[in-house]
C-alpha cells in the first residue's frame, strides 16, 4: 500500500512538472528513427571486365542510394576481399606489384574518387560514403575497383560493396 | 525495487523524456569481375649442343637446371611443352631405328616427362615474375640412316589458369 503510494506521488509530480494538469499534450510513447535506404538499379550488382593493373568504372551515377526511411542517415560503405583478391589500400596498391591485391573506390561527383576500406574488426564499415542523407533523400555513386597488377588466376572474381546505414544521433 | 523502476520509467515516460530508438539497415552491392591480363613467358637460354652422339646413346643437359622460364606476364599460367620431329628422326616414346625420345624434367630423371609433337602440362603453375629452370634430355634412336647433324625444337607454351 505504501509502495503504491509512493508510485503515485511521483506520477502526480511528473504530471505537474510537464504542466499536464494545465493540459499540454505529453507524449507517452518513445521515438522511433526508422532507417530504410535502397538502392537502385535493383538488384545491385555489376558485372564487369578489367585488365591487371587497370581500373574499371560505373559511370558515376550508376547507383542511387535512397533513404526510405523517417530520419536522417550517415551511410558507410566498405568492400570484401574475393575468392582470390586481397584488398589493398591505394597506397599500396599503387606503389607495390603486390599478387592478387586489388583497391576499390568510390565516387559521388565523378571526379574525386575516395578509396573504399574493408569493414573493421567488428564488421562495421570504415569509409564514410555520405555524413547526412536527409530522409527522402537520394544520392547517386560510382564505384571503381583497380584490378590486381598480377593474378595468379583468371578466373572470375565476385565480392560484395556493403552499405550500412545509422540514424544520425 | 522492481516497483522503483516502474515507477522511474513512468515518470520518465510522462515527463515526456522520449527514448530513442535508433534503427540502421545494410545493402549490398555484388560486383563480379572478370579479369583481364597478359600471358607470357620467356627461356634462357634457347639452345643447347648435345655434340656428337652415338646411335644408342643417352645425354641430357645435367641435373640442375640448364635451361629457366620465367613468367613475365602479369597473369599466373601453367606451362606446356612439346618436341618437334627433326629432319630425318621421328620423336617417340622409346628409341627406335630413326625414332628418338627427350625428355624434360624440373627436378630428377626419375620424374621427367617425355615428350610428344603435342603440349602436355609441364609446370602446373607459374606465377607473375616467378621463373622455374629445367633440364632436357635426349635418347638418340637406337640406329639410323644418316649422320647429319640434327635439330630439335622444343616449345613451351603459357596457359592462363
Amino acid at each position: 500500500m505504501q509502495k503504491k503510494a509512493v508510485a503515485l506521488m511521483l506520477i502526480i509530480t511528473a504530471l505537474f512538472l510537464q504542466g499536464v494538469l494545465a493540459g499540454d499534450t505529453v507524449n507517452f510513447g518513445s521515438e522511433l528513427k526508422i532507417i530504410e535506404i535502397d538502392i537502385v538499379p535493383s538488384p545491385s550488382s555489376w558485372t564487369t571486365t578489367g585488365e591487371t593493373g587497370s581500373s574499371t568504372s560505373t559511370a558515376a551515377n550508376y547507383f542511387t542510394l535512397y533513404n526510405n526511411g523517417n530520419g536522417a542517415c550517415i551511410v558507410k560503405i566498405a568492400v570484401n576481399n574475393s575468392a582470390n583478391w586481397i584488398y589493398t589500400d591505394w597506397t599500396t596498391y599503387s606503389s607495390s606489384e603486390n599478387l592478387n591485391y586489388f583497391t576499390a573506390n568510390f565516387t559521388l561527383d565523378g571526379i574525386t574518387w575516395t578509396n573504399i576500406a574493408t569493414k573493421d574488426a567488428n564488421g562495421n564499415p570504415q569509409t564514410i560514403l555520405i555524413d547526412n542523407l536527409p530522409a527522402g533523400g537520394n544520392v547517386t555513386f560510382g564505384i571503381k575497383i583497380w584490378v590486381p597488377k598480377l593474378l595468379s588466376t583468371i578466373q572470375d572474381q565476385q565480392f560484395e560493396i556493403y552499405l550500412k546505414a545509422e540514424a544520425i544521433l | 525495487m522492481k516497483e522503483k523502476i516502474v515507477a522511474l520509467a513512468i515518470c520518465l515516460a510522462i515527463a515526456g523524456v522520449a527514448i530513442p530508438a535508433y534503427a540502421s539497415e545494410t545493402a549490398t552491392i555484388t560486383v563480379t569481375v572478370t579479369p583481364t591480363g597478359t600471358l607470357s613467358i620467356s627461356v634462357t637460354p634457347t639452345t643447347y649442343d648435345f655434340g656428337n652422339l652415338a646411335y644408342g646413346s643417352e645425354a641430357n643437359t645435367g641435373t640442375t637446371g640448364y635451361f629457366t622460364v620465367s613468367n613475365d606476364g602479369t597473369l599466373a599460367c601453367k606451362v606446356q611443352i612439346y618436341a618437334s620431329n627433326t629432319a630425318n628422326w621421328t620423336l617417340g616414346s622409346s628409341p627406335g631405328y630413326n625414332i628418338f625420345v627427350v625428355n624434360a624434367t624440373t627436378s630428377t630423371w626419375a620424374s621427367a616427362i617425355t615428350l610428344t609433337t603435342t603440349a602436355q602440362d609441364f609446370i602446373t603453375s607459374l606465377n607473375p615474375g616467378s621463373s622455374q629452370t629445367f633440364d632436357i634430355g635426349l635418347k638418340m634412336p637406337t640406329s639410323g640412316d644418316t649422320t647429319a647433324q640434327q635439330s630439335i625444337i622444343v616449345t613451351l607454351q603459357a596457359v592462363a589458369i
